[in-house]
């Protein structure tokens, strides 16, 4: 097992001093604990200031880890994904350092290897013995060559923030440019059901260490009509469209060219069985098959997260844990244990009301959740809700997306009982909640549901808060920077514990 | 009166949407259910004729680069004929961004070969290179309200008065310049429009509207739709049946969704600049810090 990276060029037990690393170290960890004095969850700033004095940081340092990097991209689910293969690696007793906080860029890398490195340049490797980051879909093509990563797990490829990351096929060309450079080839972890992330096994870099494929089976998880944010999707081969023997959600789903060109890949961890129970979870039933497990296994369990996107997340995390040579029952346990990421599905208490939190930051994300509440209601009752739509940076600036959602499904009556719709962009989400058919289009009458529009975000909670009855469940559907500062808002308020302090 | 009815085109609304552009089909849907007209929207796709009569408005949206290629020799030789048959008959057209390019002369990508267009619109549109930076942001628009072309109530848009803007958001690598027999939809106010030179956003030849506003445009632009809605009409049932059709509407939400965009990004007031500058020298911050 090759303990330290070509770039160090030892073969040594210890890489040589490297005073230039040690120093970016240090500076990195006193910013970290200056700005955690001062109440700052800064996740991504120490990591800068380390890259800027040595740029060569997160290649030098991530190289001394023993066992080496397990990466995992995609759009959506990877904060989930990691926290949950996390657990998993923790559970199974192995000493990792993960981009916990939520940072995937390299310089968030920085930030959480920063912590572990000593003033000598050198990783602390008794604390540590392998990598866990997830990185963004640009970050991973830049980071990927230089970290060398042991796996690679790819979630999925949805169109998102097309002003930021461009449109999917581009990403998929340099997901495969930037596996292609990577000198030793990584274990790829795919996503049997996203024809471009399975497309990635197709034209490894190397035929002789065989992609692992993760994909659901069951039957109930079937919908029966494609939804809209479904990009049609192509053979790359013959630019047919591809066929759906059975499909999922977006374009996810049992896939093949009409002219035989690529066929849904055979998966290693399937779900079997995937049976809904509302927002609280999902009873699912992994199938594990050789080779990541020497004879078949059957993990059953109760997954505390609701939505079929949660279950995707789960045989990633299951299929990766595998891969590293994790024990079956460990990953069920930690699995079935699992509690939520940060504002993924996350659950607090405000005055006497349980607040969801869903992140929902493009249209099949946002398809996902509203699936979620539309079941929700129709087991619970109308539901009291919070949309929150900001169109910073981070969230990209063009809100057009809101537009490919099917909020429609929110709108048969006693689905919704109030929402009262915030952010920056407030008004253009009033007009598509209107156009959707969940606001009235004259002014209200009594049957029809209840609704605020209130651009500040602390105001808007304190109206959805009192539009949710005492002991009742109020879902809060922001987009990222919204997310941020309702964190900050609940924080404030005694709901939550700060996300740099919690595990 | 029995109950009036339109029929309107989405071409290719698969291939086509990338920036959510059934939004605007989903606002003219809802416009007419909440007048009482029906709205009949019949899709497109590659392979499909159109009809020679029967339509009432035809829409097409944008998509990435490899659907549009998919298309365009559908579009040309199987649906080309039809379509500019029915613009120089008055049919009303909405397309938007790829749609927009693919309805002018040509479209020079940014590397290969220069595509022909349907030549509806008397557009060119030239990509200036993969390396010169895209035309991204909101936009704000001065609507040059020109009068109606012939056939067109003059009331098509009654609850109009309030707005003079058409707001969206663009996100296109192309520039398009106009010829002399297309006049631009209107003036820019905020934003690039056309070629981000000489100020121009869209373009109008006869009752054919291209432009490069995403977001969705329609709902945001309650006018305009109902523009649209008035030409189509006022051809089928004549202007005083359409003008009659077009019940206003409550549209208090739509508009505080315009003013909303037009006020954050062509401020009136100095107050509102500053805010505007101010914006952006955060969100330059922000950028740099994430390094995005």
């Amino acid at each position: 097992m090759p303990r330290s990276s070509a770039g160090l060029g030892t073969g040594g037990a210890l890489p040589p001093l490297a005073p230039r690393i040690g120093l970016a170290a240090l500076a990195a960890r006193v910013l970290a604990a200056v700005m955690r004095r001062l109440g700052r969850g800064g996740t991504a700033l120490p990591g800068l200031v380390a890259e800027t004095l040595a740029p060569a940081f997160v290649p030098t340092v991530a190289g001394q880890l023993p066992r080496g990097i397990a990466l995992l991209t995609g759009t959506n689910g990877k904060t989930t994904t990691a926290r949950m293969l996390a657990a998993i690696l923790a559970r199974d007793g192995t000493q990792f350092v993960h981009n916990a906080a939520g940072s995937n860029l390299s310089r968030g890398l920085a930030s959480a290897l920063a912590q572990r490195t000593d003033w000598r340049g050198r990783l602390r490797a008794t604390e540590t013995s392998r990598g866990l980051f997830e990185l963004d879909e640009a970050a991973f093509v830049r980071a990927a060559p230089a970290l060398r990563p042991r796996t690679a797990t790819f979630l999925n490829l949805f169109r998102d923030q097309l002003d930021r990351y461009g449109e999917v096929d581009a990403v998929a060309q340099r997901w495969q440019a930037a596996l292609a450079a990577t000198p030793r080839p990584p274990q790829l972890i795919l996503n049997a059901d996203d024809p471009l992330v399975a497309g990635l096994g197709n034209a490894g870099p190397s035929p002789a260490r065989a992609a692992l494929y993760f994909g659901v089976e069951a039957p109930a998880a079937e919908r029966p009509a494609a939804e809209h944010a479904a990009d049609i999707r192509v053979c790359p081969t013959c630019g047919r469209s591809l066929e759906y023997r059975r499909r999922f959600y977006a374009h996810l789903g049992h896939f093949s060219c009409p002219d035989g060109h690529m066929d849904r890949p055979s998966p290693a961890v399937r779900a079997v069985t995937v049976e809904p129970r509302g927002i609280d979870g999902t009873d699912v039933e992994l199938l594990c098959l050789p080779p990541v497990v020497p004879g078949a296994v059957t993990l059953r369990f109760f997954l505390p997260l609701g939505g079929l996107y949660n279950v995707y997340n789960a045989l990633a995390a299951a299929t990766t844990a595998l891969a590293l040579g994790v024990a079956p029952a460990v990953a069920r346990e930690s699995l079935a244990a699992f509690t939520a990421a940060f504002g993924r599905m996350e659950q607090v208490a405000l005055d006497g009301r349980t607040v969801y939190l869903a992140l929902a930051k493009n249209p099949t994300g946002l398809n996902q959740v509203v699936r979620l509440l539309a079941a929700e209601a129709d087991r619970t009752g109308p539901l009291s809700l919070l949309i929150a739509l900001n169109d910073l940076d981070a969230d990209g600036r063009d809100v057009s997306w809101i537009w490919d959602a099917d909020l429609e499904e929110l709108a048969p009556p006693g689905r919704v009982r109030t929402v009262v719709v915030s952010g920056r962009r407030a008004a253009d989400l009033a007009v598509r909640l209107k156009y959707a058919g969940i606001i009235p289009p004259a002014p209200a009458d009594p049957s029809q549901p209840t609704v605020v529009v209130e651009s500040d975000l602390g105001l808007a909670l304190d109206r959805a808060v009192q539009h949710t009855p005492a002991d009742g469940t109020l879902h809060v559907v922001p987009t990222y920077t919204a997310l941020l500062e309702l964190r900050g808002l609940l924080t404030h308020r005694g709901a939550l514990r700060p996300y740099w302090r919690a595990a | 009166m029995s109950k009036l009815s339109l029929t309107i085109a989405h071409l290719y609304a698969d291939l086509m949407n990338v920036y959510a552009d059934r939004g605007n089909v989903i606002c003219l849907r809802q416009r007419c259910a909440w007048r009482g007209i029906d709205l009949v929207v019949q899709p497109f796709g590659i392979g499909d004729d159109l009809p020679d009569a029967g339509l009432d408005l035809v829409f097409m949206g944008g998509g990435q680069d490899g659907e549009q290629r998919l298309l365009t020799e559908d579009l040309r030789a199987r649906k080309g004929p039809v379509l500019r048959e029915a613009a120089d008959a008055g049919l009303p057209m909405l397309v938007v961004c790829g749609a927009y390019q693919l309805f002018g002369h040509s479209y020079r990508p940014a590397v290969g070969e220069s595509l022909p267009g349907l030549g509806i619109l008397d557009a060119r549109t030239v990509h200036p290179g993969p390396e010169v930076p895209r035309c991204i942001g909101n936009v704000v628009v001065a609507w040059d309200d020109s009068p109606p072309v012939a056939g067109a109530p003059a009331g098509a848009a009654p609850d109009s008065a309030a707005l003079s803007t058409i707001v969206g958001f663009e996100n296109h690598g192309g520039r398009t310049f106009l010829g002399p027999t297309a006049r631009p939809l209107g003036t820019v106010l905020a934003g690039h429009g056309n070629n981000a030179r000489d100020g121009t956003e869209g373009a109008v030849s006869n009752n054919v509207f291209g432009t490069y506003l995403h977001g969705s445009l329609l709902p945001k632009n309650p006018h305009f739709a109902d523009h649209l809605l008035g030409l189509a009409l006022a051809r089928r049932y004549g202007a005083e049946a359409a003008r009659r059709a077009l019940i206003p509407l409550d549209d208090r939400a739509e508009r505080h969704a315009h003013r909303t965009v037009r006020e954050q990004w062509a401020p009136a007031t100095r107050w509102g600049r500053w805010r505007l500058r101010a914006r952006h020298t955060r969100e330059a911050w922000t950028r740099f810090r994430r390094g995005a």
